[in-house]
């Protein structure tokens, strides 16, 4: 008897040990991750990798293998744009974070994996790429077409402006229109893709094009802007006329800015001092302000700490005192003794920077500012004047500086511009631009913009230039608008992995010059 | 092999096995990625209150098994009545369908994706020698010695990526996995100290042309004519270790080794170029280039310098290392258990004493490709101890140094005993059978001790003339009971007899000389009548009931010894 038990009690065990579950129930997904099939299936979904995509625009650590406190997103690639310009001055070395951006010395360092070429290289492919998985997607996603034309136009305005900011980094300026400029990926990486070769200038800005105008077309169909970080119908317009300003396209850009500065529903707002000092809030640390357009909202838990932007700014944060942001003498000076904007530096402590404070400095919490109806008024005065119409331009001007200064008023008129920034012309275009520099000081990116302008710069050290930043060697350069001072290298990792782009011939010049 | 003294133990062995690896693991957070064919998002993008994800890997239906196939074959011997013990394997090791990652464009936005590159082998010899130059029965003396011999070629890889950079180091067919791959220096120009390089023309495919080589001190130009440098596969690597052991002291130092290979050191490249104020220089640095004339191997400083990555930071890999070096001392038995102790040990060990490398500072062992990092090394330790061990009926475990020659001890003393065993078989044997002929001595004793009471008390035995009698005597040997050769003639005449006188019968008395036992006598008694009826029936086929064959015991009838050692065969004639 006990021997059929024991036989029977194997025999079970063993048919019971040859069953499984069948194969729907096997979770292949970590708990961390998703798949991405499960994300472009309709519209609300599709905002997860979008907001993904934001979120990186501010955070560090993903874009580079170190030197991540120099690499958070947006803002730092603006810093980066200033420092190496005329008028943002960095004091004192610190750390080593972006005085090498404001030296010119990080072109040799293609080959790391922890620097500008990289870096910069790096975070606009992320961004073009992610941006394409969701752009692939517009004609299956599901939900109406509001909210699907919420999501695939903000991933073209998002893919435009990459697009842009590669094309004025790794290349000359848009006149330039036959240099090579970047590589174009229009479809969603797979792991077929091949990598392409560089387009030219004119290709790109092309594409740029194409992309903006149809981000504009589809978010028309959802004008009002969900999250302060999301790219919106006014802040794509408003992207629109920073690209028209670079191809010289006045009537576009006029255009652009104005109907951005409509669609917004923004206002400028004041410059009230005692707003700007340390734990206050402002239109330069909240993005809740009147006048903010596009910025990222950074809660507490999402803070860069070190690596965030008034860690580097603020002149009370406990490195920044290291490393003090100073504004030039020479544009300082500009300012009349009745303008506002006079609480945003300090004379008396070299020069020292105010405008940029941690809202609260206990959990460093600070937002960024990423585009503020200001802009599209001075926007608006520039390409208005360099339309011809100087009394628009004007208008636009007086609307912004009404609110900066009381006293303020001016009877220029003309376009003229210096070779040089720190030549004057005496001409409107000038003055409008002279009032950008004070009003967008540390957030507007200054060598794009000297570039548009076909511009050179100096850097004396009677302006508060420090003896490291003086750029004996690049003289020449500094004042040339057709060298390649400011066009950055390609990274090696590029050439490692493309069939399609070779170190000897596709390399942008290592020095000032070809070689 | 039993008769060959002087090996002990020899022993062959072959394996061959085919195992799956799919444990990739992922970046700088080191755990295995198990899901390397998925397009995966990673959901810790989350944009304020609102959540985000941002894409992280690129699916790839196609990704499957590492495989490995893995030969071994060698041989264990232990020689020389265990003074000299030799392990020797080789093993080939092929991996087939390597998951590495595949570089892509950056430009995609992804850095690469897992894929199976191609295929590697591993090939390889590691011994192990112990020799124990020394053993008596207080002191012994090893020495131990290992060696491992490696050679990595990457067999194949895809048609699409031929070669794999990354970095300074490159994957690529023909050569050992994570080749350096970068340009060559030629050393400082001592009229301006700038770094020079080896460079060359290259043919259409980027290669080199043989005998072009020249020497150029523009940092672009050398990123562009790199070299193939080896690698950090070490020539042979290992420990040697010996010990020393008397009574209760025992001394062991072990040390490791490696020949061959080479690190690239980052860290001392980093530190030979700064980019910061406030960093330190190696102490190198202060060979640098300093005025025109100079001959040096350190290039001058120079601020914001580019330097192209070269082989001046290729370090040899070689290092000697003395690992462990141990004191201890097991106190005599006979000090603690007057403590109520069963065992005591005091010890001391330092280990990682010294390292000996080519680059202060270096640390080779780090990891198999030959990188450096911001790690400690490992820290020299010192350690001090002492065991007690309380309670009864525990034996402290014997010195590691004596196991093998105790080992050898009992299975000597199992062979005596063995043999002593079989031996006491035997004799339990032969002692039952003689203890049963004792017995049945005792019964014929017996026997006789009554027949002769019946004699005496029985009538005297009247002679009858009608009888008539033969005698025949066979002689025996001293102590014997066999019928020699001489004598069987005796037994022949009285088997004729016998045969031709059907009617006859005959009565066969034996008996022994008096010296000796008396048990052992009698026992010779019966067993010469016995052998004569034996042979009688068994020989000459006599009916065994015409003869009546019983021993005697002792006889004196004759002076002369020898003439007692007789069986007398009386043929009773009808």
């Amino acid at each position: 008897m006990k021997k059929i038990f024991k036989y029977l009690f194997i025999g079970m065990f063993g048919v019971l040990c040859l069953s499984s579950c069948s194969s729907d129930l096997l979770e292949t997904e970590p708990t961390d991750k998703m798949s991405g099939s499960t994300f472009m299936s309709d519209a609300t979904k599709a905002l997860i990798p979008l907001n993904g995509i934001y979120r990186s625009m501010y955070t560090a650590g993903w874009s580079t293998t170190s030197n991540t406190h120099q690499c958070f997103g947006i803002s730092a690639y603006n810093l980066m744009g200033e420092v190496m310009g005329d008028d943002f001055i960095m004091g004192a070395q610190g750390s080593g974070w972006f005085w090498f951006d404001a030296a010119y010395n990080v072109k040799g360092r293609f080959t790391s994996s922890s620097w500008r070429s990289y870096d910069l290289w790096m975070a606009y492919y992320t961004w073009i790429a992610n941006a394409n998985y969701i752009i692939a997607a517009e004609e299956t996603m599901e939900g109406s077409s509001e909210d699907v034309g919420y999501v695939i136009g903000q991933a073209y305005a998002i893919r435009a402006y990459s697009y842009f900011m590669l094309a004025q980094t790794f290349a000359r300026n848009y006149n330039f229109s036959n240099d090579p400029c970047v590589p174009i990926y229009n479809e969603p990486t797979m792991t077929t893709t091949t990598g392409q070769p560089r387009s030219t200038v004119a290709q790109v800005y092309e594409q740029i094009d194409n992309d903006i105008n149809k981000a504009i077309e589809l978010l028309a169909k959802s004008p009002a802007q969900r999250h302060p970080s999301h790219i919106s119908y006014a802040v794509a317009l408003g992207l629109k006329s920073r690209i028209a300003l670079v191809e010289e396209k006045w009537g576009e850009a006029l255009d652009a800015a104005q109907k951005a500065i409509a669609a917004s529903g923004k206002s400028i707002q004041t410059v009230d001092a005692s707003a700007f000092a340390p734990n206050k809030a402002n239109f330069i640390n909240s993005v809740g302000q009147g006048n903010v357009m596009w910025g990222a909202q950074i809660v507490s838990d999402q803070a860069g700490m070190y690596a965030s932007l008034m860690t580097h700014m603020s002149g009370t944060a406990p490195y920044g005192e290291r490393a003090p942001k100073e504004i030039s003498s020479w544009l300082y000076g500009k300012m009349r003794s009745t303008d506002a904007r006079r609480a945003w530096w300090n004379p008396a402590e070299g020069y020292l920077q105010k405008k940029f404070e941690f809202s609260n400095s206990q959990t460093w919490e600070a937002d960024y500012i990423w585009m503020r109806v200001e802009e599209m008024y001075l926007n608006a005065a520039e390409a208005a004047c360099m339309s011809g119409n100087d009394a628009l331009a004007k208008e636009y001007l007086m609307a912004l500086m009404s609110k900066r200064d009381p006293n303020y008023s001016t009877n220029k008129t003309g376009t003229a511009l210096g070779n040089l920034t720190t030549d004057e012309t005496g001409s409107l275009r000038e003055e409008i631009l002279i009032q950008r520099r004070l009003e967008l000081w540390g957030e507007d990116g200054r060598i794009y913009t000297i570039r548009r302008l076909h511009q050179g710069f100096v850097r004396p050290s009677e302006y508060g230039w420090p003896d490291g930043l003086l750029l004996p060697t690049h003289q020449k350069a500094m004042k040339d608008p057709a060298s390649y001072l400011w066009v950055l290298t390609i990274p090696q990792a590029e050439f490692d992995g493309n069939e399609n782009m070779d170190i000897n011939k596709d390399q942008n010049p290592v020095g000032d010059y070809p070689e | 092999m039993q008769n060959v003294g002087w090996i002990n133990n020899l022993s062959v062995k072959a394996s061959y096995g085919e195992q799956g690896n799919d444990m990739l693991t992922k970046g700088n957070d080191m755990l295995p990625t198990y899901y390397a064919w998925q397009s995966l998002y990673d959901l810790s993008y989350s944009n304020a209150t609102n959540i985000g994800a941002l894409i992280s890997s690129l699916e790839n239906q196609n990704v499957s098994w590492e495989k490995s196939q893995n030969f071994n074959a060698g041989f264990d011997a232990i020689l020389f009545n265990h003074r000299l013990q030799l392990n020797v394997d080789f093993y080939n090791r092929l991996t087939k369908n390597m998951l590495l990652n595949r570089p892509m464009a950056l430009s995609t936005g992804f850095t690469g994706f897992m894929d199976n590159v191609g295929d590697m082998r591993n090939r390889g010899v590691e011994a192990s020698l112990r020799i124990t130059p020394v053993r008596t029965a207080d002191f012994e003396w090893n020495i131990t010695a290992m060696a491992t011999h490696n050679k990595n070629k990457v067999i194949k890889l895809t048609k699409e990526a031929p070669e794999l950079i990354s970095g300074v180091r490159v994957i690529k067919e023909g050569m050992p996995i994570y080749t350096y791959y970068m340009a060559k220096s030629a050393g400082v120009d001592p009229s301006n100290g700038h770094s020079l390089y080896w460079a060359y023309e290259k043919d259409d495919d980027g290669n080199m042309v043989p005998g072009t080589e020249y020497i150029t001190d523009s940092y672009s130009v050398a990123n562009t004519c790199k070299y193939y440098l080896g690698s950090r596969q070490a020539d042979i690597f290992g420990s040697l270790g010996t010990d020393f052991s008397w009574k209760g002291l025992t001394l062991s130092v072990l040390t490791t080794y490696s020949l061959g290979g080479k690190v690239y050191d980052s860290l001392y490249a980093s530190d030979m170029n700064l980019s910061y104020l406030s960093s330190t220089w190696n102490k190198n640095a202060m060979r640098r280039w300093q005025k025109p004339g100079d001959v040096t191997d350190v290039p001058r400083s120079t601020i914001a310098e580019s330097i192209a990555a070269n082989d001046r930071f290729l370090i040899d890999a070689s290092y000697f290392a003395i690992k462990n070096i141990t004191l201890a001392w097991a106190l005599p038995n006979n000090w603690i258990s007057k403590l109520g102790m069963t065992g005591a040990r005091i010890f001391g060990s330092v280990d990682n004493l010294a390292l000996f490398t080519h680059l202060d500072g270096m640390d080779p062992q780090y990891n198999f490709s030959g990188g450096t990092d911001y790690d400690y090394s490992p820290n020299r330790t010192y350690t001090v101890g002492i065991e007690l061990n309380f309670g009864k009926a525990y034996a402290a475990p014997a010195p590691a140094v004596n196991v093998n020659a105790l080992n050898s001890q009992i299975n000597d003393l199992r062979a005596q005993l063995a043999d002593a065993q079989g031996a006491a078989a035997d004799a339990n044997s032969r002692l039952a059978q003689l203890q049963g002929d004792l017995d049945a001595a005792n019964r014929a004793l017996a026997n006789c001790r009554n027949d002769l009471n019946a004699a005496k008390n029985a009538a005297p035995k009247v002679v009858d003339n009608s009888k008539q009698y033969m005698n025949i005597l066979v002689h025996f040997p001293k102590s014997g009971t066999a019928i020699t050769a001489d004598q069987r003639a005796n037994v022949e005449r009285v088997a004729a007899y016998l045969k031709s006188h059907p009617e006859a019968t005959c009565v066969i008395k034996g008996y022994a000389s008096p010296e000796g036992k008396e048990e052992v006598n009698i026992k010779l008694a019966n067993g010469r009548a016995a052998s004569v009826k034996d042979m009688l029936v068994k020989k000459y086929g006599i009916a065994a009931n015409r003869i009546n064959a019983a021993g005697q015991g002792i006889s004196n009838m004759f002076d002369e010894l020898s003439w007692n050692r007789v069986s007398i065969c009386e043929i009773i004639v009808k």
